[in-house]
């Protein structure tokens, strides 16, 4: 579902993503971790096609990002780290506004839309402006947006942002059904538990390129570690965090190693 | 220094950090990711705007004005874009909306967080000030009875009459904080901004017709009028240091200091942290409770969007109406960068009738090449372009990712419903009171066929400007200096579209001829639109998004 060959991005001097190859099936959930800078959001960018590849090729549901850029983005949907949306509309507006980007019917949107809003149990809100909403309010409708279109894949970047435990199990459970329907999630995260709990595959990213690639017990495997946290750490290549933490502590509190 | 600051209750070394941070941000040039695209600081460019500005009107006024005059008209020049760069710049001058959220847990008093936000509008206000009249200052040694000295005396008479204008708006916008409940006033912001625009840009009006007048009488300027208009108080200070010390002027340039005093004193004490709150937040949207039950409403909606959806028919076209429609009545940066511009033609046109100036443009007897009513076209084309320009600027400008990801096949289409919204919302009400207007004042088919071929001149001007659209509708963020740089930059450019003015007159010879050519300019419109789709789509299509 997801084919990605070479794939490099350049900023000037600055390689963000290096050469990454990866082949992410139908139906699969896979975890896209990495240090901060690592090139995760840079990878979804290109995929999604908001910013270009420097080199390499990508498709995405069976089609190539550059070439057609339009197709791909007709098949996929995307929850940006940000979350942003115009605040000055409604939840329905906002719905409506991107269902119609995407070329739905009026019946459609609409159905879909209420059918959004009492899953995420805003349909009392649904016609409040958003500036009065709270930041996970605001996330649930920037959910809704990314899947009112039915996408063959979903690329989240940081999704549970703002949402209570109740919400965030919710959108987890709900992750896990679309996959075994045969969607293909991309999930970005730097929360390792729920990268563990939900992914079937994790690929770990630094400095733009892949250092790990594989499900959660085969890199615990490969790093002789117990836990993804352990995994993680290895990989990119991170210092004891402990001893960090202690010197840093000393040094704030002023108190002599 | 520390001590005053510690007795004034602020922070020395908070306020010179803040400060210094603040002037480094202005200036500093954008960069794109990766340290390529870079580009000026839109302040830097509204200091050679204004700098081209200055050194044209004082090169005009050399060869004729007395040395009041020329101070005079360069002083009230300058003292009204200052006001207009800080109306149109008010958001981002006096409190920087990132501040909030930014340094409202810090450990810094108000006083503190004020001094440095005012002084930061000083600064601001005095380069604006240098770019506009230091040329003049020089060029004003040649003005006859000048002497060498007169950049000496004149500039920095010039920066404090402007320091006392920015001192004006702020006295003006703290007092109606004051006078108005709080809700109100936030609401009507966009209104009071256009009437106070509206207001400045009518008294200036008369400046050009004043100078003319007294340039063809060669006489020295006088009059009671003058009591009333500031820019002459400080030109008066300016004849005071060349020897004129006639008691006129000494009054005026008394008038010119107590009005100076009087708007720094009420300026600083205006300013307290209540009030740095209650501007703070005017930058966020109207929390307004929007009432109506709506998760069963229909999608068409009003009779407006019915009528949109059947003359757009494309659903992304559709999407753009209704987007901007919405922002258009809720989102207050957008009010503001939107309805401001509407005082500029009705100024004018407000002014012409007030000189009883406004001719029958469709005569050939009153036909001049100066008409007033001919000059009209000249400010529908810069409203028309300022809406154009001012569209990509949004408080949810991160939101613009979703153009991005969407499968927007025509972004010019998207820009067409965007172009929709406001001719439905805004122009077209707007031809209609100008139709009113010009009836009343000239014969009844006249006005109506001028106003309708304003109109269609409109839509032109429309078409045109869509040709240097650059960016997705609400999707920058706002930099200071952005808007200035973009009115200014128009303000030298469309003079040279001046041939538009006679178009009118000249193609109103009959009615067929009329007729024919507004049918004309309609297909050019719908020639021009169709090129403006398809430029726009090379344009944004493969535009790469960062954010």
């Amino acid at each position: 579902m997801i084919e990605i060959r070479n794939l490099t991005r350049r900023f000037g001097d600055l390689v963000a993503v290096d050469q990454i190859t990866l082949s992410i099936p139908a139906g699969q959930i896979c975890g896209y971790l990495g240090p901060n800078g690592a090139g995760k959001t840079t990878t979804v960018k290109m995929l999604t096609g908001m910013i270009q590849p420097t080199a390499g090729s990508a498709s995405v549901a069976g089609y190539d990002v550059q070439k057609e850029d339009l197709e791909v983005k007709r098949r996929i949907g995307y929850v940006p780290e940000s979350g942003a949306l115009y605040q000055s509309l409604t939840p329905f507006e906002y719905l409506q506004f991107v269902g119609r980007l995407y070329g739905m019917k009026d019946e459609d949107i609409v159905r879909r839309i209420h059918e959004f809003s009492d899953f995420f149990g805003i349909r009392e809100n649904i016609d409040q402006r958003m500036i009065e909403f709270s930041k996970g309010m605001k996330q649930k409708v920037v959910i809704a947006s990314a899947m009112i279109h039915n996408p063959q894949v979903i690329f989240l970047d940081e999704p549970l942002n703002g949402l209570d435990a109740n919400a965030a199990l919710l959108l987890k459970k709900l992750l896990r059904n679309l996959a075994d329907e045969g969607k293909t999630i991309f999930y970005c995260s730097h929360i390792l538990e729920v990268v563990e709990n939900l992914c079937d595959r994790v690929v770990i990213l630094d400095k733009g390129r892949v250092v790990a690639d594989g499900s959660v017990g085969e890199l615990k495997e490969m790093t002789k570690r117990s836990s993804l946290e352990g995994v993680f750490s290895e990989l990119t290549h991170a210092e004891d965090m402990g001893e960090l933490a202690k010197a840093f502590s000393r040094s704030i509190t002023g108190v002599e190693g | 220094m520390e001590r005053i600051f510690t007795r004034f209750g602020a922070d020395w070394h908070q306020f010179r950090t803040m400060l210094a941070l603040s002037i480094r941000l202005d200036f500093r040039e954008h960069r794109g990711i990766g340290g390529h695209h870079r580009r000026l600081s839109p302040i830097v460019w509204s200091l050679i705007f204004y700098s081209i500005m200055g050194f044209s009107l004082a090169v005009s006024l050399l060869p004729k004005a007395t040395l009041f005059l020329y101070s005079f008209l360069i002083l009230a020049y300058s003292m009204v874009m200052i006001v207009f760069a800080v109306i149109l710049e008010f958001g981002n001058t006096l409190v920087v909306p990132e501040d909030t959220e930014v340094l409202a847990f810090r450990p810094l008093s108000s006083r503190t967080y004020f001094l440095a936000r005012f002084f930061n509008l000083l600064f601001y206000v005095l380069f604006m000030g240098t770019a506009l009249c230091l040329i003049p200052s020089l060029v004003g040694m040649a003005v006859q009875g000048s002497r060498w000295m007169f950049p000496l005396i004149f500039f920095p008479i010039a920066l404090v009459a402007d320091l006392a204008s920015a001192a004006f708006v702020v006295v003006v916008y703290t007092g109606l904080l004051k006078a108005m409940p709080y809700e109100r006033f936030k609401d009507g912001l966009a209104y009071i901004q256009t009437g106070f625009a509206f207001f400045m840009f009518f008294s200036y009006q008369f400046i050009p017709r004043l100078s003319r007048e007294f340039i063809q009488q060669g006489a020295e300027v006088s009059g009671a009028w003058l009591y009333a208009v500031p820019p002459a108080w400080f030109a008066a200070g300016v004849q005071i240091f060349f020897g004129q010390n006639r008691n006129p002027n000494i009054l005026l340039a008394c008038m010119a200091v107590v009005a100076t005093g009087f708007l720094f004193f009420f300026s600083f004490r205006k300013i307290s942290l209540q009030y740095a709150q209650r501007i703070a937040q005017l930058q966020t949207t109207s929390k307004k409770q929007d009432k109506k039950k709506a998760s069963s409403a229909p999608l068409k909606g009003s009779f407006q969007n019915r009528t949109a959806l059947k003359l757009l028919r494309n659903p992304e076209a559709f999407a753009g109406f209704q987007l901007t429609s919405s922002m258009m009545k809720r989102d207050r940066w957008v009010k503001i960068s939107t309805y401001p511009v509407l005082a500029f033609p009705l100024a004018f046109l407000a002014a012409a009738i007030l000189e009883g100036e406004l001719a029958d443009p469709l005569s050939a007897s009153s036909f001049e090449f100066f008409n007033l009513s001919s000059m009209v076209i000249f400010f529908i084309f810069f409203m028309i372009y300022s809406l154009l320009m001012g569209v990509c600027w949004a408080n949810d400008w991160e939101a613009s990712w979703i153009y991005h990801v969407a499968p927007l096949v025509s972004p010019g289409r998207f820009y067409q419903g965007v172009k929709w919204a406001f001719l439905v919302r805004l122009i077209l009400p707007f031809f209609v009171l100008l139709g009113v207007i010009y009836c009343t004042q000239i014969l009844l088919l006249h006005g109506i066929q001028y106003a309708f071929s304003l109109f269609i001149f409109g839509l032109v001007a429309f078409s045109v400007g869509s040709f240097f659209v650059r960016e997705y509708p609400f999707s920058q963020k706002r930099e200071k200096g952005e808007r200035t740089r973009q009115l200014t930059f128009l303000l030298l450019v469309l003079p040279f579209f001046i041939v538009t003015w006679t178009i009118p007159h000249w193609t109103y010879r009959s009615s067929a001829g009329w007729w024919l050519t507004q049918f004309g300019m309609v297909l050019l419109f719908l020639y021009l639109e169709s090129l403006a789709v398809k430029k726009i789509d090379r344009r944004l299509r493969r535009k790469e998004f960062f954010a």
